[in-house]
């Protein structure tokens, strides 16, 4: 390089040599990411909740040899680093809540199936001596929702916004005729929900996992609502990405094999349910769950199987999630089209044909 | 010198000691102790906690997992940092290729990197490195080309006189009186990498400092998150002092006023 | 070309040639998904969107902005009416600079963002938490330059005052300080970098408005385009508050 520079003049086209370089990286950078997956490795997006427990299944009972795929598992703390990822062609299929709204419609990801039957879990919590707790409850349609319309307003709610917790929120106070400016919705990452909440900030917290809203409610705080309380039980899916979908359809099929076995398997046996449940959470790194809050959480909870797979309508929940963000002008109208047109049901139903010729 | 050496050492020691002692008895008050815990829990917590793991690894692996990010997004902003420094203040072409996209990048957050760095890089090593890289970059960059800027005016001059090519000029007086400024630009560089590090860690982690207080924030665990924090300050006050030693013996003609 | 716009022109075709390649690699060649890296026409559309639009975050632009300005306002004068008489003292007096010495220089290498957790709790989840994280910046860079500067005092000034009977403090008063001042001001400008820059660590703790948190949201909501906004607006006033506050500095320090 130096003895380049022998004229005034080298020096200029030296240093935009460097600035050429210095791009050049930066996009081989980019283009590096962007690897093409293996074809009989499938990368699974999961999350260490109750939704992802069945691939401990597949790892355990090498239900992924068996229908000819490679399992191989890559953990989100969220659903919103989650639907990113997807946008950076990091996972093929994923087993994911709320974030499946942004991961749908806007990177176009395929949502094949639903993940449970039946769920709760997902709770709006006051403190124990707070006014929306002493207002009782006031809705015929929904018993278990407390609250009432003057005890609400102006009230600080915590939440994360794009996630469960706020659509949750917005329902509830939908359900006493208030809007998001009757309140003050209070954004934090779901983590220091709880801790703010303890600690006395805010009045109504959301909160989107069972072990923290368990824990909430066995030091005396009140659900005042949440997803069953409000008639909406939650539902999480399985999506695959765009590109996985169109290019490696057989092993997206092959996934949903294993993937009913293994809840065939869970639904059949509750002992086993919640012994892999907590094997799957500790694997995964959390700290937060007891024994008897998983017991809890696995009677609440099933998952769909072989058997009842067509029983519900797949989907639904999700669009029903778009569609309320969209009515509240959070989301754009034809986020919803592109909702409806990335629900697909052919590759459960190959799945389930082929698992029935199987026996 | 002697007495005065002593005398740091004394009052330095006080001072830690004394704020151990408002510690303890702050963490013994009724409406304080949610906030702070017992000191002695958070020295406990790191003494186990370096020889049992913490999640998946001890704080010794953490601490590596940290460093091991930091060196690569500090090495890769150093070098760039100090061609690009260079580059902007050495030439008048340069500075005006350069320069906008240096004052418009100098004052955005490296946090606010963090959602392009995934969708660019994924949520792997990668995103940290650039995140890292990024918030790095522009102080080592603003330090160098200060540098070089104040290289005094009538050394050139002389040097010019002399018959000096701009090779010369650039290898002979340029270069090494620019030396002290790019090394505390380094220094300061450092510093910041170490700082950046933690945003780096909220991306997506399983392991490394900042993932020892975002978990210990998840299960509210407060010795966690002081000794995380604790952990923090004092790798990186050790990387630092490092940093200062190398530098003063490297630019021993040079004792710049600390 | 004539001289004097030769280096400006030099400025604009190279910006001008770094958004033409965005574009083409977006746009034209389509080398990128949209949801990677939005095209720039993409990206001017959202901006004056923003500008009275509220979705997906609740606020338009200005709200943000605004929000954004108090906080970082907030931390910064917090930071400097403490950061300034502790700067000073630990550069005049020996004991108080030994005292806080490794305190400080322990604090100094712990980012605003690992007090999150600690905050938080201590401190709530308003605006008091919110300056808090950006005082910690603040703070510290303030008492590194106040300190070189009051360390930097000509040795022959001190001694001549010393000799015409001036105790400590009209020492510090009448000598250290005016001759600190250049550097005191720089001190102010460079920790209103910092307090700038805390920001979005700032609006990680809670945020109902900000910048920060309009970033935060527009990646929950997989809008690529909305964070490069966020990030435009950011840098753009950081820049813009930087170059006003380098211009007073010129007038007060030649004024002197």
């Amino acid at each position: 390089m130096e003895s380049l520079m022998k004229k005034g003049r080298m020096k200029r086209w030296v240093l935009l040599l460097i600035f050429m370089m210095a791009m050049t990286v930066f996009v081989g950078g980019l283009n590096y990411t962007i690897a093409a997956a293996k074809p009989t490795k499938i990368r699974v997006g999961a999350m260490a909740y109750y939704l992802s427990v069945p691939l401990q299944v597949i790892k355990d009972e090498k239900l992924d040899e068996k229908y000819g795929f490679e399992l191989e598992v890559i953990n989100f703390p969220s659903g919103g680093p989650m639907a990113e990822a997807l946008g950076a062609g990091q996972w093929d299929i994923g087993t994911i809540g709320a974030g499946g709204m942004i991961a749908v419609p806007t990177y176009n990801a395929k949502l094949i199936a639903d993940v449970e039957f039946v769920m709760d879990g997902a709770w709006i919590m006051v403190r124990p001596d707070s006014d929306i707790a002493k207002a009782g409850s006031h809705l015929p349609k929904y018993p278990e929702v407390i609250g009432s319309k003057a005890t609400l307003k102006g009230k600080t709610i915590l939440g994360t916004i794009g996630n469960i917790s706020h659509y949750m929120a917005l329902d509830y106070i939908k359900l006493f005729g208030l809007g998001m400016k009757d309140v003050k919705f209070v954004h934090m990452e779901t983590s220091q929900i709880y801790t703010a909440f303890i600690a006395g900030n805010g009045d109504v917290a959301c909160i989107g996992s069972p072990a923290a809203g368990q824990k909430l409610r066995d030091q005396g705080y009140k659900i005042v609502g949440g997803l069953k309380q409000q008639g909406k039980s939650q539902q999480d899916a399985i999506l695959v990405s765009d590109k996985f979908y169109t290019h490696n359809y057989k092993d997206c099929v092959d996934f949903m094999k294993a993937w009913y076995r293994a809840t065939d398997k869970l639904n059949a046996n509750p002992e086993y349910e919640v012994e892999m449940t907590k094997k799957f959470y500790k694997l995964n790194g959390r700290t937060d769950f007891t024994d008897a809050g998983v017991r809890e959480e696995c009677s609440w909870n099933s998952y769909i199987d072989s058997k009842n797979a067509f029983e519900k309508k797949t989907g639904v929940w999700m669009t029903g999630l778009v569609k309320f963000m969209v009515d509240n002008k959070t989301m754009d109208k034809k986020v919803l089209d592109a909702m409806h047109t990335n629900i697909k049901l052919d590759v459960v139903k190959d799945a389930i044909k082929q698992l029935k010729a199987e026996k | 010198m002697e007495n005065e050496n002593r005398d740091k050492i004394i009052w330095g020691a006080i001072s830690l000691v004394t704020l151990i002692i408002i510690w303890y008895f702050a963490s013994r008050l009724k409406s304080m102790n949610m906030l702070v815990p017992n000191p002695i829990d958070v020295f406990k917590f790191l003494y186990h906690g370096t020889y049992e793991p913490i999640g998946t690894y001890s704080i010794w692996g953490h601490i590596l997992w940290s460093m091991s990010r930091v060196m690569v997004g500090y090495v890769l902003a150093a070098i760039f940092g100090i061609i690009l420094g260079i580059a902007m203040a050495w030439t008048k072409t340069g500075e005006a290729i350069i320069r906008p996209f240096y004052l418009m990048i100098r004052p955005i957050p490296s946090i606010a990197w963090i959602p392009l760095a995934i969708l660019w890089f994924g949520i792997a090593e990668q995103s940290k490195y650039f995140i890292i890289f990024i918030g790095t970059l522009l102080i080592i960059m603003t330090n160098v080309a200060d540098g070089v800027r104040s290289v005094d005016k009538n050394l050139l001059g002389a040097a010019r006189m002399l018959g000096a090519t701009e090779k010369q000029l650039f290898h002979k007086v340029v270069l090494p009186s620019a030396v002290p400024q790019i090394f505390s630009g380094l220094q300061v560089g450092l510093g910041v990498s170490w700082a950046t590090m933690i945003a780096a860690e909220l991306v997506r982690s399983s392991e490394g400092l900042g993932w020892i207080i975002i978990m210990g924030q998840d299960s509210v665990n407060m010795p966690q998150i002081y000794g995380g924090i604790l952990l923090i300050g004092i790798v990186g006050l050790i990387i630092v002092t490092l940093m200062r030693g190398v530098e003063s013996s490297l630019c021993k003609w040079n004792v710049r006023g600390r | 070309m004539k001289g004097q716009f030769k280096y400006p022109a030099i400025s604009i075709l190279s910006i001008s040639a770094f958004i033409l390649i965005w574009y083409l690699v977006t746009a034209v060649f389509n080398l990128f998904p949209v949801t990677m890296l939005p095209n720039p026409l993409t990206i001017v559309q959202s901006f004056i969107n923003k500008l009275f639009s509220t979705v997906p975050d609740g606020g338009t632009l200005f709200e943000h902005i605004w929000a954004s300005l108090t906080v970082a306002l907030t931390g910064y004068i917090v930071g400097i009416l403490v950061g300034l008489p502790i700067g000073i003292a630990m550069a005049w007096f020996k004991r108080i600079d030994y005292i806080i010495r490794p305190v400080f220089d322990f604090l100094r290498t712990i980012p605003g963002i690992a007090w999150i957790p600690i905050f938080t709790v201590g401190l709530g989840i308003g605006l008091t938490a919110k300056a808090a994280i950006i005082f910690i910046g603040v703070f510290v860079g303030t008492v590194v330059n106040v300190y070189t500067g009051i360390k930097q005092t000509n040795e022959v000034h001190v001694w001549v005052a010393k000799i015409f009977g001036a105790n400590s403090f009209e020492i510090l008063w009448s000598v250290a300080i005016p001759s600190a001042l250049p550097y005191i001001f720089t001190g102010l400008r460079v920790s209103f970098g910092m307090a700038w820059l805390g920001l979005i660590a700032a609006e990680l703790i809670a945020a109902e408005r900000g910048l920060g948190y309009m970033i935060q949201v527009a990646r929950n909501f997989g809008r690529p385009d909305l964070v490069i906004v966020g990030m435009i607006t950011i840098g753009g006033i950081g820049a813009l508050l930087t170059i006003g506050l380098e211009m007073l500095e010129k007038k007060v320090v030649k004024g002197n």
